[in-house]
């Protein structure tokens, strides 16, 4: 899979609303891979609709979404399955994680699929993003911040091609949230990866090739 | 095995309702399994050639005025006979032999009795309990025996006790004491011996066997043609009132009994059959009681189960990790069973005993079939909706 293309993709729920002036609603867009893209989208334009469509969770849109030649919405759950263990990785808005259970069991639960981290090289990297020793505490007993970089770290635990990040440091200050991007754009480059990094402003946190406004 | 994520998806699990589900299910399997065991062990019993069988009818002509003065006859003439067996409602009919000579039997020393008795004959397979000494050929000098257990008991328990110096002899004592036996007929006398060989709990009589009463009969007696007092029948089901309206249009009697005795089997059998249908029903409820459980414990899990699946995670492998779960959890009750049951057996037998004391309970392969059957049942079951609450729950938005 060399590229994600959208062919005059328009969301279901923004059918009636969505800008004309948008970069990729009803547009033609394409995603190259290994290409950093930003998506610049203000509050309510769907940007994390973007990001869920991209990742295979929302299918409710008129025009077509292009794997490489494969229509999106022809594949099954389990193709899916296949591409979010290999080929796209996110890391969502609302985090997602189990909140019952410790930063390492978050990180392993998407470590497993690949084994694509030794737990020597998760607690590395958790160094790295200066959550080292929270692996052991509950999720719920973190700030949201720790549990952002868990997040970050769990969505960095596979091999991909297309990192998707929605809002991805809005709990970080400039210190972790460069740090965070010196790990991403490391695991990226290992990955002959690209980011497409949503957020509500323009920002400078990757060199992006492709700036697109929802 | 992903041991984090079994954590995670039965981690939360309360398992109180399924346990009482299994509970459930073990005893709906249970008492189908023993009831058709029963019904397997009695089926002899209950339809079969033995003493209770309700097949064996002995049917007679009601005695008259007419009958006394001798102008009409008890007897039983060939057509009557066809007649009988033509209806549709018996499956056999053989008329009794009667002697055609006189017979007075004597003890011996030291009770020194002497009485005349009579002998009928039929065939084997009318007889209950036939011994392997029940058999005559010409020139044998004793004859065998087989004596109605109601004629012993009228005996024994009737006339004995009633007599001084006439001691009560047990069964087994009887069996086999030799006796002589004088017969008178037409064609003179003649001096033999015989022995009681058995015992009928079916036929009311003293039997002997088909060959010496045709020898004797010929030899001793008359010799004339035989006509029958008394007839065999082998029915369907001697309970079938179509046969008792037969029996009462035609003035033949037969022994009322056999008839109750006949309906005390049905009460049983339709005891069974409810007693495995309830049981039936149990595990249908069950089944549908499980089906509410892993639906409950699927969307216990929902949130993981939506969350796994964004990870990455395939349907096919989180069905699996629920799946052998509940597979696992099922092998608990099926095995409850298999441990139970040889204790309800032993329960059931230790019942027995107090009235059918040499009556073993057998257990057949086709009754521990069952439980596995069930197992299998459900598993399919458990397959099937477990993958379609699955999907409902981890793709729906």
């Amino acid at each position: 899979m060399q590229k994600i293309v959208f062919h005059k993709v328009v969301p279901l729920p923004i059918k009636e609303t969505f800008s004309q002036e948008s970069d990729v609603w009803g547009k033609e867009v394409v995603f190259e891979q290994g290409v950093n893209c930003h998506v610049c989208a203000p509050s309510g334009t769907g940007k994390t609709t973007l990001s869920h469509i991209l990742y295979g969770l929302r299918h409710d849109y008129d025009g077509e979404v292009l794997l490489g030649d494969v229509k999106a919405k022809s594949l099954s759950p389990d193709q899916w399955s296949a591409l979010r263990q290999t080929e796209i990785s996110i890391i969502y808005q609302d985090l997602k994680l189990l909140e019952e259970y410790t930063g390492f069991e978050n990180i392993q639960i998407k470590n497993r699929l690949t084994n694509f981290f030794t737990p020597a090289e998760i607690e590395a990297h958790a160094d790295q993003l200066g959550i080292a020793r929270l692996l052991g505490k509950p999720c719920k007993q973190m700030s949201r911040g720790e549990r952002q970089r868990v997040c970050i770290l769990r969505a960095l635990s596979q091999p991909f091609k297309w990192l998707i990040l929605d809002e991805a440091f809005s709990h970080l200050d400039e210190a972790n949230t460069n740090k965070a991007i010196a790990l991403i754009n490391d695991i990226a480059a290992r990955n002959k990866a690209g980011v497409i990094s949503c957020n509500l402003f323009e920002d400078q946190h990757f060199k992006y090739t492709q700036k697109l406004k929802l | 095995m992903n041991k984090l994520l079994v954590k995670i998806l039965w981690g939360k699990q309360s398992f109180f309702q399924l346990a009482l589900t299994m509970i459930a299910l073990v005893v709906g399997v249970s008492l189908m399994v023993v009831t058709i065991n029963l019904y397997l062990n009695f089926k002899e019993l209950l339809s079969d050639n033995d003493a209770f069988s309700n097949n064996y009818l002995v049917i007679n002509k009601s005695v008259g005025y007419l009958n006394t003065f001798g102008l009409s006859s008890t007897t039983f003439d060939d057509a009557e006979i066809a007649d009988v067996k033509s209806n549709g409602l018996v499956l056999d009919v053989e008329g009794f032999k009667a002697n055609q000579f006189d017979v007075e039997l004597k003890t011996g020393e030291p009770i020194n009795l002497r009485m005349e008795i009579y002998f009928e004959s039929i065939s084997k397979k009318y007889i209950d309990k036939v011994p392997s000494s029940w058999t005559w050929r010409e020139g044998e000098e004793v004859v065998p025996i087989i004596m109605s257990t109601e004629f012993y008991n009228l005996m024994s328990f009737g006339f004995t006790p009633t007599k001084k110096g006439i001691p009560q002899i047990p069964k087994s004592l009887l069996l086999n004491h030799i006796f002589e036996l004088n017969l008178r007929g037409a064609k003179g006398e003649k001096k033999m011996k015989t022995k009681i060989v058995g015992y009928s709990d079916r036929i009311n009589s003293l039997i002997v066997p088909q060959e010496f009463l045709n020898w004797a009969n010929s030899n001793v007696g008359s010799g004339t043609k035989s006509t029958y007092s008394r007839v065999m029948l082998e029915v369907e089901d001697a309970s079938d009132p179509a046969l008792t309206t037969f029996l009462e249009n035609n003035g033949y009697v037969t022994n009322r009994d056999q008839l109750l005795s006949g309906s005390g089997k049905i009460k049983i059998k339709l005891f069974l059959s409810v007693l495995g249908l309830i049981g039936g029903f149990i595990v249908v409820l069950t089944l549908n009681t499980l089906v509410m459980n892993i639906q409950l414990l699927v969307s216990k899990a929902k949130a993981e189960l939506k969350m796994l699946f964004s990870l990455g995670y395939r349907l096919k492998t989180l069905f699996s990790y629920m799946f052998y779960g509940f597979v696992v959890m099922q092998l608990i009750p099926l095995l409850l069973i298999f441990i139970l049951l040889p204790i309800v057996n032993a329960g059931i037998q230790a019942g027995l005993n107090e009235f059918m004391p040499n009556f073993i309970l057998q257990t057949s392969t086709e009754v521990l079939m069952l439980p596995l059957g069930v197992f299998a049942l459900s598993v399919f079951v458990m397959a099937i909706f477990l993958k379609r609450f699955l999907r409902l729950s981890v793709l729906s938005d």
